[in-house]
């Protein structure tokens, strides 16, 4: 058994986001961080890595300074890393990601006793697709919002969220399964893996190494191949903070009832 | 020249930065009021390892790097003191006197407890009589077959009051022939030792400070610091472990100073008077560029110290010299940063009171500021002979 998680770097939300001329982020300009999602996917495996002493491989797609990121995820834990990098392979929207992603999950291996986790959704495009694409791609089965997740006799037992309670779903393996944060606590780095995280090279897959796989199709790749391209990208407006009331449920109440009623609004 | 950090330095204190604002700046405040020491804190720093820093690959550490203990201490020094002077002190105090100077038993069985386990040692060397002075330590040590009989009282003891080994500076027995102090390491619950006044301090109010006293405690000679070759050594062992101590003082200083120059930057931009936020006079961005000079000098001095000893070069008067001023420019940031909150920096529920109450410490303990200065000195002024 190993277990694949699929991680992105995204801006850091409270800094400056920049954009390219062609309306996607400027990536390389602005401060970064992992995915909060896929630090609970991280989290999951690194505890089942515990339980059953299976390796754990963070693969991402992104420019070469993801390749910090990945670093980290071993100062975690982390056994091994795949980044996919290439200039080809740049302004991919989900479509064009999941099939490289998944091109690159069978370069590696995927077994039948194997797992992928991944983030519920990136807090930058927040389109919790890429995931699920991969599953498709794959021809695996998925499950996602998972807030529990454990083994049991080769099978996967998974609390899936649903909006209004959660259903429990027993999934074959080889499978995918996207977490949401309620599922745990991510885990600091550790010493002592910080001082192991440079022993092992950063394996890279680039253009040339996956053009050939059969799930790449070279005219849904990058940019161009994308079937979603960005019309225009802007920071909103910020909207002004709001006023809070304080005090006891009836006088917050008599004084919304009386702003309300200032602004004629009842 | 090189002044930047390598890949584990940099995610060691990536990681230090996140642990500290999560774990640590959380329970500032209520550490100090309460004057509790952090155990639960104290045992998640144990347990993401952080006690394996600079610590030796033999005995659990991850290997010997000043650079990174600094980078660790100058983090956790920036939620609060308390916080980076109890990993100074417990995690860099008592096991590096034994990595430096233990015999190979003692390395063994006494620093993986620390590493591993958490386990708290303090250093009982200050006396009423004996401050700066330390050969005015008047606890003795005299001989008893194959024992010791250790008498004194020690005072202002780092944790004496919830450490589990005891390191004790006392007179050698010079009946029997020997010269100077002995060191011994002895369990707290020894019969003998009781804990006396806990002192109630101007700051790092949660790392109590003990009186403990010695009444006819019986040790093993085997229980000496160094085995039988530490016979009347231990003020040279004191020695040559404090030169190191004395630069993580300075990251002590750096790391409060740093963090209340980082609250009054954003401050002076938030407060507004006369119709614009207070940092747009040029009163105000002079003390701010001011304080980011200062903090620049102590960095440099602090971690220049720590590479030449990384480097294992002399580092007697680049550590009196990193402490001396990273304190005393560290004390100067924060007074300023007070100073820029206003009424609002003198109240308890800002952070800035306990930060200057709390940076005092580092102009006065591990050597105060007038004993660096004499170190300094007697290293730079050519000794002249003797007619």
């Amino acid at each position: 058994m190993k277990i694949f998680v699929t991680v992105k770097q995204v801006p850091d939300t409270s800094g400056v986001v920049a954009v390219n001329p062609d309306g996607t982020l400027d990536r390389t300009s602005m401060k970064t961080i992992t995915n909060p999602d896929d630090m609970n996917a991280v989290e999951q495996a690194l505890k089942l890595k515990t339980q059953y002493n299976c390796k754990v491989v963070a693969l991402t797609m992104g420019p070469g300074q993801a390749e910090n990121m990945l670093r980290e995820l071993m100062a975690m834990g982390v056994d091994e890393s795949v980044l996919v990098s290439s200039r080809e392979f740049g302004g991919s929207d989900t479509y064009a990601t999941s099939q490289i992603i998944a091109a690159a999950i069978e370069t590696y291996g995927l077994e039948e006793d194997d797992l992928i986790l991944a983030g519920q959704q990136a807090i930058d495009g927040d389109t919790a697709q890429v995931g699920p694409q991969i599953a498709e791609k794959l021809g695996i089965p998925q499950v996602t919002y998972a807030a529990e997740v454990e083994a049991s006799d080769g099978k996967m037992i998974v609390k899936k969220m649903l909006e209004d309670g959660y259903v429990t779903l027993r999934v074959k393996t080889p499978c995918l399964i996207t977490c949401i944060k309620e599922l745990n606590q991510p885990r600091y780095m550790n010493v002592e893996d910080i001082y192991r995280a440079y022993d092992a090279p950063v394996a890279v897959y680039d253009f040339e190494k996956l053009k050939k796989h059969p799930l790449i199709d070279l005219e849904y790749i990058g940019l161009k191949g994308s079937p979603t391209n960005i019309y225009k990208s802007f920071t909103p407006p910020l909207k002004s903070g709001g006023v809070m009331l304080k005090g006891s449920n009836e006088e917050m109440a008599g004084r919304m009832a009386a702003i309300l009623a200032e602004k004629h609004l009842i | 020249m090189d002044f930047n950090l390598n890949n584990e330095q940099k995610l060691l204190k990536k990681m230090t930065e996140q642990f500290a604002k999560n774990e640590c700046e959380p329970e500032a405040g209520d550490i100090d009021r309460n004057h509790e020491f952090p155990m639960e804190t104290w045992k998640k720093i144990q347990k993401i390892g952080l006690l394996k820093v600079n610590h030796g690959r033999e005995y659990g550490g991850v290997g010997i790097d000043a650079i990174a203990e600094m980078i660790v201490i100058e983090e956790l020094s920036k939620a609060s003191l308390t916080h980076g002077a109890m990993y100074a002190l417990l995690g860099h105090g008592f096991p590096t006197f034994i990595e430096k100077f233990g015999s190979d038993e003692q390395k063994k069985f006494y620093i993986p407890q620390v590493i591993n386990e958490g386990v708290i040692g303090s250093f009982c060397m200050t006396e009423p009589d004996a401050g700066s002075d330390a050969s005015g330590v008047k606890t003795t040590s005299r001989k008893d077959g194959n024992d010791y009989i250790v008498n004194g009282s020690k005072c202002f003891i780092t944790a004496g009051n919830i450490a589990k080994y005891h390191l004790v500076v006392a007179k050698a027995d010079e009946k029997s022939g020997e010269r100077g102090f002995n060191g011994f390491i002895i369990r707290s619950d020894t019969p003998g030792i009781s804990v006396g006044k806990i002192e109630n301090k101007m700051g790092i109010r949660g790392l109590p400070t003990a009186e403990v006293i010695f009444d006819d405690v019986r040790v093993s000679k085997e229980d000496m610091l160094g085995g039988e070759s530490g016979v009347g050594n231990m003020m040279k062992y004191a020695l040559g472990t404090l030169d190191a101590a004395r630069i993580g003082t300075g990251a002590q200083a750096l790391g409060v100073a740093t963090a209340a120059y980082e609250r009054a930057l954003q401050y002076s931009g938030e407060r507004v008077q006369f119709g614009k936020p207070i940092r747009n006079n040029q009163g105000i961005a002079w003390y701010l560029a001011d304080m980011a000079c200062k903090l620049d000098m102590a960095r440099l001095l602090v971690y220049r110290a720590a590479a030449n000893e990384n480097e294992g070069k002399p580092i007697t008067k680049e550590a009196a010299m990193a402490k001396l001023y990273a304190t005393k420019l560290g004390c100067e940031v924060v007074n300023t940063a007070l100073q820029i909150h206003g009424g609002f920096g003198y109240m308890n529920d800002y952070p800035l009171e306990r930060m200057y109450r709390d940076i005092k410490i580092t102009e006065i303990y591990e050597g105060s500021s007038e004993i660096q200065k004499i170190v300094i000195a007697n290293q730079i002024i050519p000794r002249q002979k003797k007619k």
